[in-house]
């Protein structure tokens, strides 16, 4: 991709993207053997967390995976039109990281759970060509009740977008 | 048994390590979090797209913050955030070494300022023939820029000679905790 390129399209995310909510939601039903799969992963004995199924809660960790997985489902998902051709936010995801990631931990997470997470978009800028992009991600439980959010930051380098 | 508020001054360090980072282990966190992503699971995959091997998941390092503040509340309190910006890739076979520093109790939260680093073991060498290399070694992981850095050092290893080694961040962040009154 040409340099005059890549620095329009950057000028369009980032005028274009911020505060954009994504479509769509992305439901995870919480099963006993994966939130105790991800918490032996750490080395982890507490019974809290890998006790019998009626007494555990989630590891705070395991939110790694329903973000990651809602943030997978929902990005591609995202539609802009450029200069009357439809396109992605990401063109070549082999050249984005996950640069960093914030949560709230704020309700704990149990089997059986229904969680239901959403996608929106913070802010986005540029630098030296790499394009960075903030993803608010809200995830609630089958109460309605908000139990985690979290805040990542994908980087993609020139030519990714 | 948790830590009360009064075990917590500013200042303060506290410390974990974890020596284990296998490929079996980095394929189990893939397989249990969902992310399968081959760039952490298949060296091949990992290669074509530039990457000297697979990398561990910068989620599952952020992980072992998380743990190490679970041992600080456990049942006297809760974690309320964390933050972790992801600075260096981490390696199966790097050992990874968390550090919580205590930067102020606002009544009764604790926030921390967080560091985690990643030790890569290079090679071992005696009067000058080497004796051991590691993988970092072998694939070329080690950079002129972590050179040029400072970041890579040596110890004596008693017995077997000295180890060449980095030591680099790969997470920086913050985090803070609740602790019950």
């Amino acid at each position: 991709m040409e340099q005059a390129q890549i620095e329009k399209n950057a000028k369009f995310l980032v005028e274009n993207l911020p505060g954009t909510k994504i479509k769509g939601s992305v439901r995870f039903r919480v099963k006993y053997k994966d939130l105790v799969n991800v918490a032996k992963c750490y080395g982890i004995t507490d019974p809290k967390y890998v006790g019998s199924e009626d007494e555990i809660v989630a590891f705070p960790a395991f939110a790694n995976a329903f973000t990651v997985k809602t943030l997978y489902s929902l990005i591609p998902a995202i539609k802009l039109e450029q200069d009357g051709i439809m396109r992605m936010v990401f063109t070549n995801p082999g050249k984005t990281l996950h640069a960093s990631q914030e949560y709230e931990f704020i309700k704990d997470i149990r089997p059986g759970d229904k969680l239901t997470s959403t996608a929106s978009i913070g802010k986005v800028w540029e630098k030296n060509l790499r394009l960075f992009i903030e993803f608010f991600v809200e995830t609630k439980n089958q109460d309605g009740d908000i139990a985690i959010r979290g805040t990542a930051i994908y980087t993609t380098a020139p030519g990714g977008y | 048994m948790g830590k009360t508020l009064s075990d917590f001054k500013e200042g303060d360090k506290l410390f974990s390590e974890f020596d284990g980072l296998t490929r079996e282990l980095i394929i189990q966190y893939a397989n249990a979090s969902g992310e399968t992503n081959p760039i952490h699971t298949r060296d091949d995959v990992a290669e074509k797209m530039g990457l000297k091997g697979v990398v561990a998941h910068g989620l599952f390092s952020l992980g072992f913050i998380v743990k190490l503040l679970d041992e600080l509340v456990k049942d006297t309190g809760k974690i309320l955030k964390t933050f972790g910006e992801m600075r260096g890739k981490v390696r199966p076979g790097d050992k990874l070494i968390t550090e919580l520093t205590v930067k102020s109790l606002e009544g009764n939260i604790v926030n921390f300022d967080v560091l985690q680093k990643t030790i890569t073991k290079i090679k071992i060498e005696k009067d000058g023939n080497l004796i051991e290399s590691f993988e970092a070694e072998e694939k070329g992981w080690i950079s002129e820029k972590d050179v040029s850095l400072n970041l890579v050092k040596s110890r004596e290893i008693e017995g077997k000679g000295i180890l060449s080694y980095r030591e680099r961040p790969c997470i920086i962040g913050s985090a803070s905790i609740q602790l019950n009154l």
